[in-house]
């Protein structure tokens, strides 16, 4: 098997693995209890919260620990009428927001009065700076972003949209579920952040909310308020596989990703009719790129059936989902509907990248070669 | 790999004629054993740390709790070539704006140049390709310049260290450590000036928590950042505390409790070689602490019990404790032994005499052999997270 659909989901780390399963053995205490037991578990709690703020350099923040990054966004995002009820009813995003966002908002818009707002991308599906400029003049209670787009890796200057934010008085979300871990984060530059740890080597139902301490948070979840914003028992066993896949992932070997990642890019260009669309400012973990003239989605399932696990929107012909983020690159739409992501991560080797592109020619060959047959 | 050099000066050590070397060599390891991945050079009145680049934030977070540097200096390793040290200058001077003045070192004297030339000629050049300009008197920004063996060394900024004598230097104290705000920053201030503590705490289990223990090793934890890795003595203290109940007035209660306490800390200490007692008392701050309390435990000590806050106002001490980052710890509200038994109204002149007198009642040399029995030693390191193989 080739996997190379890394910014879906990954492989769990053997390591991390282990540490959950000592935890559930040894620590199952509850964390909240007055006895000795309760004690060295929250002790160990604390540990893994302590190194997550070392790792992350978070110097004036708290972490909730949720089930991802959904959770995460759905908690901060619908909040909002409860955190800040006296601030304008306004959210502000972008059109390629991951559906946990779009959807949050869309709750906030329905039930609470609120009114969404769209930010505009330049061609290279940056934010345009004049239009966030209007926009936060408005003053939004809101602004989220993603610092790394998950179907191309475009990698957001959200240091500048904070300090913009900031300004004008707005509170920043950033979407670091393709980021953490994998790009630098400065925190100080950010408000409120999320991600979940399936994408980098953690468990899944797993994930971080992130916030400063001077923005608050309403609570999702209401109960023994175990946590400062979410009740429920906290689950010490998967706050500790949080906290190792989180150092795990920083300590990853950057430089080999940027090797692969340029292999990757180099060997498809090989190929005819080929377009990458993940340019210079995208993260290496992920390469996304257009075959023209061919029906993606037959070669993607050509593709699965010799085991090669890459990603597409055209999951099925009839279904008209395209590249979001392609699209509003490209405003081409059959570029955006034939467009395939390619992710990778440490465990991927350049001999892999090898089958994968030789499978790939064959598959559009053979496509191409029923469609005139 | 970036390599770089820190230039540590060591201030008052050099003044020590005869041991400045046995000073040094203090340094040298309280730097070693915290950060492995260096290699250092030493003389007379200079230290050199190569380390990685990548390392750069370790280390400096390792120099900033050491004592007995009085400032370092991070070096940029250049060629030795003249167009390299005037290319290396402008990067570290451009768009400073500042008024400058040029130091040469020439310690390789085989090296062409003078140091006069070379300064002349640094200078020279900063002086206009930047907006920089030259002041010999009174220079904003030193530009340091070291010709060595293999290379020369450029830098310009100079941070302050912690100052004071490397600890471990003047030797080895016992201190007690209560997991109030005041203990830990003693503590510290005996640190600066060379002394290595271990630590003694008393709880009264089961009337105080795991908690209030708790609070004391993370205390502890924070402190090794400074003191390096040491013991902690925890003493159950309770039968103690409990036979005081019925043989004491309430009001001596608190006296004759803390001559017990300094009767197991001083046995502690003499057992284990530690030269002195150190706490945590201000004069006058609460009852225990007025001259008169101070005099009741002075008269049973054998060995010198130092009180490096006695004059410290409670400000000054929270200050310190933030600085050291104790303060938020030390304040989490758990009992601890001092707080549980409290009498309404402790006596603030207490009399010796009458204080033996209570006491004459009680086995003292039984109780306080039970006690020293019942220490547990635990190892305190700032690196070692018990936790360590999970996370």
């Amino acid at each position: 098997m080739i996997y190379l659909d890394n910014a879906a989901s990954t492989i769990v780390d053997e390591s991390v693995l282990n540490s959950y399963q000592k935890v559930c053995l040894q620590y199952y205490a509850n964390a909240s209890a007055l006895h000795n037991f309760s004690n060295s578990t929250n002790n160990l709690l604390n540990s893994a919260t302590d190194q997550i703020k070392d790792v992350l350099a978070l110097t004036n923040h708290q972490i909730t620990y949720t089930s991802g990054a959904t959770e995460a966004i759905n908690t901060i995002i619908k909040g909002l009428p409860y955190a800040y009820p006296n601030r304008n009813k306004i959210v502000v995003t972008t059109a390629i927001e991951h559906p946990s966002v779009e959807n949050a908002v869309k709750h906030l818009v329905v039930n609470h009065g609120y009114e969404h707002l769209i930010l505009e991308l330049d061609e290279n599906g940056y934010i345009k700076k004049e239009g966030l400029k209007a926009v936060l003049s408005l003053k939004p209670t809101l602004l989220s972003i993603t610092h790394v787009n998950s179907e191309i890796g475009l990698i957001e200057d959200y240091q500048e949209i904070y300090k913009l934010a900031n300004e004008a008085g707005v509170l920043m979300h950033l979407d670091i579920a393709q980021s953490l871990g994998k790009i630098a984060i400065d925190f100080d530059y950010v408000d409120y952040a999320s991600a979940s740890m399936h994408k980098i080597n953690g468990l899944k139902g797993s994930g971080i909310l992130i916030n400063k301490k001077s923005c608050t948070i309403y609570p999702l979840i209401h109960g023994g308020e175990q946590q400062l914003f979410r009740s429920g028992t906290i689950p010490v066993d998967l706050a500790i596989a949080c906290s190792k896949a989180i150092r795990i992932a920083i300590e990853n070997d950057f430089n080999y990703i940027c090797d692969l990642s340029s292999y990757v890019k180099k060997s498809l260009l090989n190929l005819d009719d080929i377009i990458i669309n993940s340019h210079e400012g995208c993260s290496p973990y992920i390469i996304n790129f257009s075959i023209s003239n061919v029906d993606v989605s037959s070669v993607v399932r050509l593709l699965s059936e010799k085991e090669i696990y890459v990603s597409t929107k055209t999951a099925c012909k009839d279904d008209k989902a395209l590249s979001k983020t392609v699209f509003a690159m490209s405003k081409d739409e059959s570029r955006a509907i034939n467009s395939v992501r390619c992710s990778i991560s440490k465990y991927n080797s350049k001999e892999e990248i090898d089958v994968f592109v030789e499978v790939l020619q064959d598959a559009i060959a053979k496509v191409r070669g029923n469609i005139c047959g | 790999m970036d390599k770089k050099i820190i230039l540590i000066k060591y201030g008052e050590l050099t003044l020590k004629k005869n041991n400045s070397k046995l000073f040094r060599n203090h340094l040298l390891s309280n730097i070693k054993t915290r950060f492995k991945d260096c290699h250092i050079e030493m003389n007379r009145d200079r230290m050199y740390i190569h380390y990685d680049v990548e390392n750069e934030v370790s280390i400096l977070d390792i120099l900033d709790a050491t004592f007995g540097l009085v400032a370092y200096s991070i070096c940029e390793i250049v060629d030795k070539d003249l167009d390299a040290i005037k290319e290396n200058a402008f990067k570290q001077m451009d768009g400073l704006d500042k008024s400058f003045k040029v130091f040469v070192k020439r310690v390789d004297k085989k090296f062409p140049t003078s140091s006069l030339e070379i300064a002349r000629d640094v200078g020279g050049y900063i002086n206009q390709a930047t907006n920089n300009w030259v002041d010999v008197k009174e220079p904003e920004v030193k530009l340091n310049i070291e010709i060595r063996d293999k290379y020369a060394y450029v830098y310009t900024s100079e941070v302050r260290g912690l100052g004071g004598l490397p600890v471990g230097s003047s030797g080895k104290g016992l201190l007690l450590l209560s997991g109030g705000i005041d203990s830990p920053v003693a503590g510290y201030m005996m640190n600066k000036r060379g002394v290595k503590f271990h630590a003694i705490h008393f709880e009264s289990s089961p009337y105080t928590s795991v908690q209030a223990l708790d609070k004391v090793r993370t205390l502890s934890k924070k402190l090794a950042k400074y003191n390096g890795d040491f013991r902690l003595f925890v003493v159950n203290f309770t039968s103690i505390q409990e036979a005081l109940l019925t043989a004491v007035p309430s009001s001596y209660y608190m006296v004759t409790m803390r001559r017990f306490m300094y009767r197991i800390a001083q046995q502690i200490a003499i057992d284990n070689d530690f030269k002195v007692v150190i706490n945590g008392d201000a004069i006058g701050q609460v009852a225990s602490q007025t001259l008169t309390s101070m005099a009741t435990v002075d008269e049973l000590m054998r060995i010198p019990l130092i009180r490096p806050l006695a004059v410290f106002d409670k400000v000054d001490i929270k200050e310190i404790a933030y600085k050291i980052d104790t303060y938020e710890t030390s304040i989490l509200p758990f009992e601890d032994c001092c707080t549980i038994f409290v009498p309404k109204n402790p006596q603030i002149n207490p009399s010796v005499e009458k204080a033996i007198a209570f006491e004459k009642e009680m086995d003292i040399d039984l109780l306080v052999a039970n006690a020293i029995d019942s220490i547990k030693v635990e190892y305190i390191s700032f690196k070692n997270n018990e936790f360590e193989e999970l996370l």
